[in-house]
């Protein structure tokens, strides 16, 4: 058992700056070889003309569950060292219905807006512009919000441990939910772009 | 590829039209499969999934720390940014990932010849309405993706593949959000 | 036509992710490590032999007293062992090391990072020696949150002779306890991303 790398010492942490850059070019590539990097075409997802983020990042979130599924249970990877997000119930619920609002105002999100406005798309850059001042904003308001931003924690909890269930059962629902949502998808794009026409 | 005479004979927005032809986009669960290709080569190396928020943070940090270092200290959610060491708020490693994004972004871009300069939006809002809606939406996924911490590629993206509990929360409070607003905002993008 | 061979193409893709989902639920648990519960109040057992458990003032106890009839085994990886460990702590990896060779002494204390104990970790110890083993309740969180950082401000009921000792152990290992100043400082810590 040797990965992930970094934390069995294989490297040091200037060298891991110059992997977050490689693994950067990755992400940014993939993004806009999907078409992430067009905000037109993140905001039809919303009127189910195009579901291609829900496919993409469902994509992706599948084939990386089971790699770290398969790669752990081969002894290669210790699954207990890679950092799980901690869980605050409400402030996420919160925080996603927010972003999901202003997902759909701005049409783009952290990741994807950096690759719009790299690739020439203004309205990619005021975005960004926007997100930064959000930060900004809520630099500013943070101590009052901070009852709330630290209630409902639950520590790194995830969903087999939450409903008490194998690892491996939970991850067949969620591949099997996302496959039915891409079949679904599939037959919602055709409906709805018929519509357009 | 043209030949050279062919090229010269093309009316010259004919020509334009040529070069930036773009190409039609990758299949998306193709794409997909690369982007949890790169997310798990991140879990793998360094034990940590992607991100882009906290990027952004960092790099606000710096700025704010810069010009007004005294604030910096005193705010709560600078100071935790700002490293104990001598080391600047910039040597993060989502900076350094986000770096990369733009690159990445901008190779895949380049040889798709999808560079352009130009302002995307629906055909029922003017450009200005959507530079300022564009300003107002991010505004409000910087403030969102704090108090949840995280934004679609750190806690959709790596939280769902892990299946933290927050993490699918915030997801699935995203599509709510997003679908139950999408009404208002049809006049900007259908 | 390249349409209809990229469809098919992704419905084989689909069908070998469904494949190996339901492998995996047959292959069971991908934790190579058997990650115990989190509390652990009395003794357990790890392949036949019993260890006790000891809780972080009993050990801060101990090394106050400068009791030196014990070895105490930090298990984390080489990094964590390095970036900070309990005085007096060996490694199970690393330079600092402890292994067949050195001299038998009364016990041997143990910890990780937290209550959570890891078979994989104290297995190879418990082979090569045979001094009562202990684990340390709490690990190094429970050491820092209890003994190098203690809460002792106003909203708790001990006793002054108690908030002392407590304010004592915590200075005499370098630590800081959290005290009343006006308004208590609250930590933001950065998490997630």
């Amino acid at each position: 058992m040797n990965a992930p790398f970094y934390k069995f010492d294989l490297f040091s942490q200037d060298f891991s700056l110059l992997i977050a850059f490689v693994i950067g070019i990755g992400f940014g590539f993939f993004l806009e070889r999907g078409g992430l990097g067009s905000s037109t075409k993140l905001a039809a997802q919303f009127y189910f003309r195009d579901l291609t983020v829900f496919k993409v990042m469902f994509t992706a979130i599948i084939t990386a569950m089971l790699g770290l599924y398969w790669l752990s249970w081969f002894g290669f990877l210790d699954l207990t060292l890679v950092y799980v997000n901690p869980t605050y119930i409400l402030p996420q619920l919160l925080g996603g219905l927010i972003f999901g609002i202003g997902f759909v105002i701005g049409g783009l999100c952290p990741g994807t807006c950096l690759v719009s406005t790299s690739t020439g798309k203004i309205d990619g850059a005021f975005t960004l512009l926007g997100i930064f001042f959000g930060i900004f904003v809520f630099g500013e308001t943070v101590t009052f919000l901070y009852d709330f931003l630290y209630s409902t924690s639950a520590g790194q909890i995830t969903i087999p441990q939450l409903l008490n269930l194998p690892h491996s059962v939970v991850l067949l629902l969620i591949v099997v939910l996302a496959i039915s949502g891409f079949a679904g998808a599939e037959a919602l794009e055709k409906k709805y772009s018929a519509k357009e026409k | 590829m043209t030949s050279i005479v062919e090229r010269l004979s093309l009316s010259s927005t004919r020509r334009v039209a040529d070069e930036k032809k773009a190409q039609p986009y990758l299949n998306p669960y193709l794409a997909g499969i690369g982007l949890g290709i790169v997310l798990l080569l991140a879990f793998v190396v360094m034990g940590r999934g992607l991100g882009a928020s906290g990027g952004f943070t960092s790099m606000l940090t710096a700025g704010v720390n810069a010009v007004a270092p005294e604030h910096a200290a005193q705010n709560e959610m600078y100071s935790s940014y700002i490293a104990e060491s001598e080391q600047s708020p910039l040597t993060d490693w989502l900076v350094f990932e986000l770096i990369g994004v733009v690159f990445g972004g901008l190779i895949s871009a380049f040889f798709a010849g999808r560079i352009k300069k130009t302002v995307e939006r629906g055909p029922g809002i003017s450009s200005k309405g959507r530079l300022a809606l564009a300003f107002f939406g991010g505004t409000l996924m910087g403030f969102a993706a704090k108090m949840a911490r995280g934004c679609t590629s750190g806690q959709a993206l790596t939280g769902g593949a892990l299946m933290s509990v927050g993490s699918w929360i915030f997801m699935i409070a995203i599509f709510i959000g997003a679908y139950a607003f999408a009404y208002f905002m049809r006049r900007q993008w259908i | 036509m390249k349409m209809n061979s990229n469809k098919s193409f992704i419905k084989i893709l689909m069908l070998l992710a469904i494949l190996f989902a339901l492998l995996a639920v047959v292959a069971g648990s991908p934790y190579k490590i058997t990650i115990q519960p989190v509390s652990i109040n009395e003794e357990f057992e790890i392949e036949g032999k019993s260890i006790k458990v000891i809780d972080v003032q009993e050990l801060a106890k101990w090394i106050i007293d400068k009791r030196d009839d014990f070895y105490l085994v930090d298990t984390r990886v080489q990094n964590e062992f390095e970036k900070y460990h309990i005085p007096f702590a060996l490694s199970i990896s690393g330079e600092k090391l402890i292994d067949a060779s050195v001299d038998k002494k009364e016990a041997i204390i143990i910890y990780d990072k937290s209550s959570r104990y890891s078979i994989k970790n104290i297995k190879p110890l418990i082979n090569i020696r045979n001094e009562e083993v202990y684990f340390l309740k709490g690990g190094m969180d429970g050491w820092i949150n209890e003994i190098l950082f203690p809460d002792l401000r106003e909203n708790n009921n001990l006793s002054k002779a108690e908030i002392e000792k407590i304010y004592k152990t915590s200075t005499y290992f370098g630590g800081k306890p959290t005290l009343d100043k006006g308004r208590p400082k609250r930590k933001y810590k950065r998490e997630g991303c």
